[in-house]
């Protein structure tokens, strides 16, 4: 698991970075056309949106008996409140909450699934698990070593790339706070994965097949955890989970609609009416706030198909458009505008072609995900190395006096060669 | 006991956007939190921005049973 450290480690130019432009200045201070880039990327955003609140309608549908439309409005209002009012600050604040809820709500679930008659204890459990396929207690199970790696490193990874975790790091205090921070977010995400794996391979107890969905006639795996969950948990157990499943999701939703109103209102926005005040900036950012929780909850409802297939791809296109240039913007002073933009269009690409053209088997996606996020980690250097340089005075504006002459030599000797 | 719980966190969630409601009254502030959001609030920001309700419905219940216990080899 990625701690959110390593990409802040030993530097202080980030902040100076932010002071001139918003949190998309990675590729946007290098590309030095502000503003397209958060903007055009917008719409793989919508799918994350979605994502957001996506896995949240069966365990109310279907666990705790609530019309699903009615339980999606009332969860966008909820969140549309605290952000709208709070801004990051009461989403960080709020955040301690829901992730304290969904720490108790796993140590719930494990309690009862562990202890239920199918499991009877976890020493019972592995046993069980062994005797119906060896493989699924080894540490490589039977898919192989290709997609494990691919999939982590589109979840470890991929958190460098994602602007609303790259966010976070923009708003931290200072420097000595990242290392406690980075201590607490990796024992919270060893027990929240912990839990959710944990309690994923269990299930092997509970179902012999994915369970059949009654409204479609189709196997659906998101019914397992929630039938688990009605048929082994107490009615408080069961309350508490809702309210896991509110925060996990709700917690996610914010922080991107956060960054996607600021790719509007600070990118867009100010870049087309440079005039505004800071009062009026503010309200900007509040409207498209809730009209992005609006928008992502009209979605999820609507569920077009092109939304639901992009879902798939959008963690990794996301991550991948935007990781090289926020890593070489930030700390490579010889990335140029060119490396930056054909970086990141790669990134963009290679989930799409994988996705449409070459039409891969899905269990392949997460290696295209990661494909493109380490791919652009090769071109962005190689395309700097033979375009233009940015001017001396911009890179000693973002990255401090006495880098300027550094980045000089090392045209030269580009140039010679 | 259902009707406890829930009222309990909508309302400690509403609080939260009305107490940092007077402390949102600029980019740097509503964005950013004026930038002195302290470690512990960064962390859980961080940790459940990561984590959306697909990995208790969705990955748990499809990966897991597809992987076994191997993600466990990797943590």
């Amino acid at each position: 698991m990625a701690g959110p450290g390593q990409a802040h480690q030993g530097n202080d130019h980030q902040t100076k970075c932010y002071d001139h432009a918003s949190i998309f200045s990675g590729p946007v201070s290098i590309s030095g056309s502000k503003g397209v880039c958060g903007h055009g990327y917008l719409y793989f955003y919508d799918t994350l949106l979605c994502l957001g609140i996506h896995g949240t309608e069966l365990p109310i549908e279907r666990v705790f008996d609530i019309p699903y439309t009615y339980a999606a409005i009332a969860m966008g209002l909820l969140t549309a409140m605290y952000l709208v009012t709070g801004g990051y600050r009461a989403v960080a604040i709020t955040d301690v909450v829901q992730g304290t809820v969904m720490i108790f709500g796993v140590g719930v679930l494990l309690y009862y699934i562990v202890g239920s008659p199918q499991v009877g204890g976890l020493a019972s459990g592995f046993a069980k698990l062994a005797a119906i396929d060896h493989k699924l207690v080894e540490p490589v199970g039977p898919p192989g070593w290709l997609p494990l790696a691919s999939l982590v490193i589109l979840t470890s990874l991929g958190t460098w790339g994602l602007p609303q975790m790259v966010q976070k790091f923009y708003a931290i205090k200072d420097e000595a706070s990242i290392k406690p921070a980075t201590i607490v977010a990796t024992v919270f995400a060893l027990v929240i994965t912990t839990g959710a794996y944990f309690t994923g391979s269990l299930t092997r107890l509970f179902f012999d097949k994915v369970p059949v969905d009654p409204a479609t006639g189709s196997p659906n795996p998101d019914l397992i955890i929630p039938q688990i969950m009605m048929n082994n948990l107490p009615e408080w157990g069961v309350t508490l989970l809702l309210l896991l499943v509110l925060s996990a999701s709700m917690s996610t939703l914010a922080s991107l609609v956060l960054v996607s109103s600021s790719a509007v209102s600070m990118d867009l926005l100010q870049s087309l009416f440079p005039k505004l005040t800071e009062r009026q900036k503010v309200a900007h950012m509040r409207i498209l706030c809730a009209l992005f929780i609006a928008l992502s909850v009209a979605l999820t409802m609507a569920k077009p198909a092109i939304i639901l297939s992009l879902m798939a791809i959008s963690w990794g296109t996301v991550a991948g458009a935007f990781l090289a240039p926020y890593l070489f913007g930030l700390f490579w002073p010889g990335a140029t505008a060119k490396g930056a933009w054909i970086a990141s269009l790669t990134g963009l690409s290679i989930p799409l072609i994988a996705a449409y053209f070459i039409k891969l088997d899905p269990g392949m996606l997460p290696t295209a995900g990661s494909a493109a996020m380490l791919v652009p980690l090769l071109v962005l250097p190689v395309i700097s190395m033979v375009t233009e340089k940015l001017p001396g005075k911009h890179l000693e504006q973002i990255f401090g006096i006495g880098t300027t002459s550094k980045i000089l030599v090392k045209n030269k000797k580009v140039e010679q060669v | 006991m259902k009707g406890i719980f829930l009222t309990l966190f909508v309302g400690l969630l509403l609080f939260c956007g009305l107490y940092c409601m007077r402390r949102a009254k600029t980019v740097n502030e509503f964005f950013l939190g004026g930038r002195t959001v302290g470690p512990w609030l960064s962390a859980f920001a961080f940790g459940t921005t990561y984590f959306s309700a697909v990995i208790f419905i969705g990955y748990a219940g499809k990966w897991a049973l597809a992987l076994g216990f191997q993600p466990f080899g990797l943590l």
